[in-house]
């Protein structure tokens, strides 16, 4: 991504339609987690961590220019995706009945959505 | 020798040095908040309290989201503009960004003010009371005795008696005047006379060594032998009496302490010990938490709630709050109930004794429960009021810091570690405005990517609190 100052041209319309999204998409998630009722707690906060997944999204692609990279940060990224997910589901294993060797039936958030 | 791939980069990666470095750093960082926001989710669901959702204000969580997602995209527009070479639009952008990292930081400490500030107390039952300004102290009087362990004694303690000073007098009658300066001296004195002591005995114990190491040449004297371990037995019993404890009896009227709940080591109806071996013998005469400007209260984790809608009825807390607060709440849980029944009902048609059914579901239901067993009073001016909260009641209390569960204590490890990184990617671009002209001049591809990689771990940061704001004030 070397420029010369001939060549480059400027990216600022997208980054403050990009901030703009950001902006609208905050004050969505705000409105919805205090006025709109999804029908239980748990849509609501999946819904929440959805737009800050999508938002998180839109700043790794576009300002953090990664739509524009090639493989290799692609692979280191792919290692850090694995392990963070593999970090935010390790309280899975928490649940688990050792004498049994099963996974009891709790009602966890989702299990509401299931349902 | 000069650095290759500094400005271009190398054509088998298409990356450049400091590119590959900071994202290798930035990976590690997702790791390190990753471990973090998991440490949330495992407090979360293993949480056997009603967590606390909606709790913290959202105006200034809400104003610091859009503040950091204006600097990103000014932290770009500078980016911008050095690519093409303004360098005027380029400082501009990242004095904004810098100031938006400062109104940031700015609104952060004045959160984190407002938790120190703000008191909870737990009380027997689980039922929990919001408010400011506790006052902690235990009332004991009619103290006629003051005993000082002079090993730990200091004069602090005489702080917290009410009215005049107190006057004592020393065991042999003598009138005393109790200062820091008397305590060091009574303590110096205690040392000199201990030292004294001891040394009668070990004078005595070498003669007796003597006595033996001779043995062998001379024979043994057995009736000097004797007569020393009799004095010997004499010197212990002298040293074994020099005693740290100086026992002060009030001269006049019996005084009467306000003694801090942290200063003491423990109290009973009849005695009190402060921290320092000081012991006082009087009577305990009050034994509260006074608790200002009661701001709110909280039932949810009242035993028994999870199986009885009415377990919080006669909530401890009801004792303290008065009957009219006791009304509101019932009027209030009656509302939600009616609420809930009338939406379950209409939901589930066809459902035998629907109203039970609807009440065991609606107990399970945490927004149900902030509804009815939880309120918040902000408004200071109507809720301006005075408890004594006895201690025997008490459970726990604490100010909102890290102490208070397991929600804080997290909450304030993630965003104080977010705050750090906010100020350590301001410095790194304060560094880059302040001191960028020279390499401007020289090479300004090579400020382009300087300020590139700031700006990568500065979008980072803007990433963590996209998460942060809506795990930690809205869901």
């Amino acid at each position: 991504m070397s420029h010369s100052a001939g060549e480059y041209k400027s990216h600022a319309p997208i980054f403050l339609k990009v901030g703009a999204a950001l902006f609208a998409l905050t004050g969505l998630t705000v409105y919805v987690a205090y006025h709109v009722d999804l029908g239980n707690h748990a849509a609501n906060m999946a819904f929440g961590l959805f737009i800050a997944a999508f938002k998180c999204t839109l700043v790794a692609l576009i300002f953090m220019h990664l739509k524009e990279e090639r493989g290799l940060i692609y692979k280191f990224l792919l290692f850090t995706v694995v392990f963070f997910l593999a970090m935010v589901f390790l309280f899975v294993l928490c649940l688990k009945d050792p004498i049994h060797n099963k996974f009891p039936e709790i009602n966890m958030p989702w299990s509401k959505v299931i349902n | 020798m000069e650095i290759p791939y500094t400005v271009t980069a190398r054509p088998d990666t298409g990356l450049w040095n400091a590119k590959i470095g900071i994202w290798l750093f930035l990976a590690s960082e997702v790791m390190l908040f990753g471990g973090l926001f998991s440490s949330y989710i495992f407090l979360r669901v293993g949480a056997d309290y009603p967590w606390p959702f909606h709790e913290l204000h959202v105006w200034p969580g809400l104003t610091n989201t859009f503040v950091l997602i204006a600097s990103s995209v000014t932290v770009l527009m500078a980016l911008d503009s050095l690519k093409l070479r303004k360098y005027g639009a380029y400082k501009m952008y990242m004095v904004l960004t810098i100031l938006c990292a400062l109104i940031f930081m700015g609104l952060k400490s004045f959160e984190y003010y407002g938790k120190f500030t703000h008191w909870g107390v737990k009380l027997k039952d689980n039922s929990f009371v919001d408010g400011h300004e506790p006052h902690d102290h235990v009332a004991f009087g009619k103290v006629a005795t003051v005993t000082l362990n002079l090993e730990h004694a200091e004069a602090e303690w005489l702080k917290e008696v009410k009215g005049a000073a107190p006057k004592f007098k020393d065991a042999s009658g003598k009138s005393v005047e109790l200062t820091a300066g008397l305590v060091d001296d009574l303590r110096s004195q205690w040392h000199k006379d201990w030292q004294t002591a001891e040394g009668a005995v070990l004078e005595v114990n070498d003669k007796i060594r003597d006595i033996k190491d001779s043995a062998e040449q001379h024979g043994i004297d057995e009736s000097a032998l004797k007569a020393l371990e009799a004095k010997l037995a004499d010197a212990k019993k002298a040293r074994d009496a020099v005693t740290s404890s100086v026992k002060l009896t009030v001269d006049g009227a019996p005084i009467l302490v306000e003694a801090t709940r942290g200063h003491l080591r423990h109290w009973t109806k009849k005695e009190l010990v402060y921290r320092d071996g000081t012991k006082l013998d009087g009577e305990l005469e009050n034994d509260h938490l006074d608790f200002h400007a009661v701001t709110g209260w909280d039932v949810r984790a009242v035993k028994g709630l999870d199986e009885n809608i009415n377990a919080a009825d006669n909530a401890l807390i009801w004792k303290y709050l008065g009957e009219d607060k006791r009304q509101a709440f019932l009027k209030q849980k009656k509302e939600a109930i009616d609420a809930w029944v009338s939406k379950y009902s209409s939901k589930h048609k066809n459902v035998p004794n629907v109203e039970e059914v609807a009440i065991a579901a609606a107990l399970k239901d945490p927004d149900f429960l902030r509804e009815g067993f939880r309120q918040r009073e902000d408004d200071h001016s109507t809720a301006h009021f005075v408890t004594p909260v006895a201690n025997e009641d008490i459970k726990f209390y604490s100010n909102y810091t890290p102490r208070m569960n397991p929600y804080y204590a997290i909450y304030f490890m993630m965003t104080g570690l977010h705050g750090l990184h906010v100020i350590g990617g301001a410095s790194v671009l304060a560094y880059f405005l302040c001191f960028g002209r020279k390499m401007y001049e020289k090479d300004p591809e090579h400020l382009c990517n300087r300020v590139e990689v700031g700006g990568l771990f500065w979008h980072f940061v803007d990433l963590v609190w996209i998460f942060l704001f809506p795990v930690f004030y809205l869901l």
